[in-house]
């Protein structure tokens, strides 16, 4: 009988063999991802000591600065005058990272960072009719930090 | 801040400290330490905010119309709206309140006092400190460059009658005079 379909040998037929490649290849993608991971974590908690470092340190270099500029400034009236100081705008260098120690000691010590806040944050909470008012204006100012999350 | 009441000691070595020429003079404190006013505002009689000409952000008064900046013209225009007018004698007159603007030697006001009612010396409030009588207005004065954190020297003297001052502050800044001698009899006494 003619047959359309050859007739298979049990020899004829094999399977393939198992390619081993990929899982090789995905054993050493997982290694690479695993070691980009631990990576990214070293990064991460390197990144995160260092801001621990720092925080400290701006901190204390922002208590210093500001005891200083109190102790030599406390018998001005002039705002223009007091924020002339050289710790003042040593203050205002220290940039955004010091608005939320600027609120905690304008709450705690009344100093007056008012000109110094409205610089770095664009922010002016204070009401016209509260001008010149020391509570209203601290309060001004803590309500506007609070609402942030900064106090 | 609630008033603080200081121990005299320590206000006479801060306050001479800070101004050489008081030093062996008789002057007094006459206040509790306070920072909810300032210089200007007590030579207004005005124990409820601080008073200066600045524009933004609005962190201490000034009255309308009189020009934002720190200039003794300013200084003036403003303490019309109490009924001074410019003088050039900083001696006491009978029937006349007095009070004088410290400025650089360009012009920027730094500091004011307000002669006592019946010219036993000036009163002054320097910054948040204690508001304290000098017997002149020399004892306060000090370096007039507009870098120094001194206040510089008396630049202008203004004066109204007693009159004008009782349509103004007058009451409220012997008011306020009264309140300060009673704490301090009451409190520092103790």
């Amino acid at each position: 009988m003619a047959s359309y379909c050859p007739q298979i040998k049990p020899t004829d037929w094999s399977e393939p063999e198992p390619d081993l490649d990929w899982h090789e290849s995905a054993i050493e993608t997982t290694s690479e991802a695993v070691r980009k991971l631990m990576l990214i974590d070293e990064l991460v908690a390197k990144a995160l000591a260092q801001a621990t470092d720092t925080q400290p340190a701006l901190a204390q270099l922002f208590h210093e600065q500001a005891d200083k500029w109190e102790r030599e400034t406390r018998h001005l009236s002039s705002p223009n005058q007091k924020i002339m100081h050289p710790s003042y705008q040593a203050v205002l260098g220290m940039g955004a990272e010091v608005v939320p120690l600027l609120l905690q000691d304008l709450a705690q010590n009344r100093r007056e960072w008012f000109w110094a806040l409205s610089y770095i944050t664009k922010a002016n909470p204070i009401q016209r009719e509260d001008a010149g008012k020391m509570d209203k204006m601290v309060a001004a100012w803590v309500k506007w930090g609070k609402d942030r999350g900064l106090l | 801040m609630r008033p603080a009441f200081r121990p005299e000691r320590v206000i006479r070595a801060e306050i001479e400290a800070t101004f050489p020429h008081i030093v062996g003079t008789n002057w007094l404190p006459k206040s509790p330490f306070d920072d909810s006013y300032q210089c200007i505002a007590w030579a207004a009689s005005d124990t409820s905010r601080k008073w200066w000409p600045v524009v933004s952000p609005p962190e201490c008064y000034w009255p309308p119309n009189a020009p934002l900046n720190d200039t003794v013209n300013s200084f003036i225009q403003a303490f019309a709206t109490l009924g001074y007018a410019p003088c050039t004698d900083d001696s006491f007159e009978f029937g006349y309140q007095k009070v004088a603007v410290y400025a650089t030697n360009t012009g920027l006001v730094r500091h004011m006092a307000r002669q006592h009612f019946l010219g036993k010396g000036w009163l002054s409030k320097p910054g948040t400190l204690e508001d304290i009588r000098h017997p002149d207005l020399r004892c306060i004065e000090g370096d007039p460059s507009p870098t120094s954190f001194e206040y510089g020297t008396v630049a202008q003297i203004l004066k109204r009658s007693w009159l004008t001052a009782a349509r103004h502050d007058l009451f409220s800044g012997w008011w306020a005079a009264f309140l300060f001698w009673l704490y301090r009899k009451i409190i520092v006494a103790r």
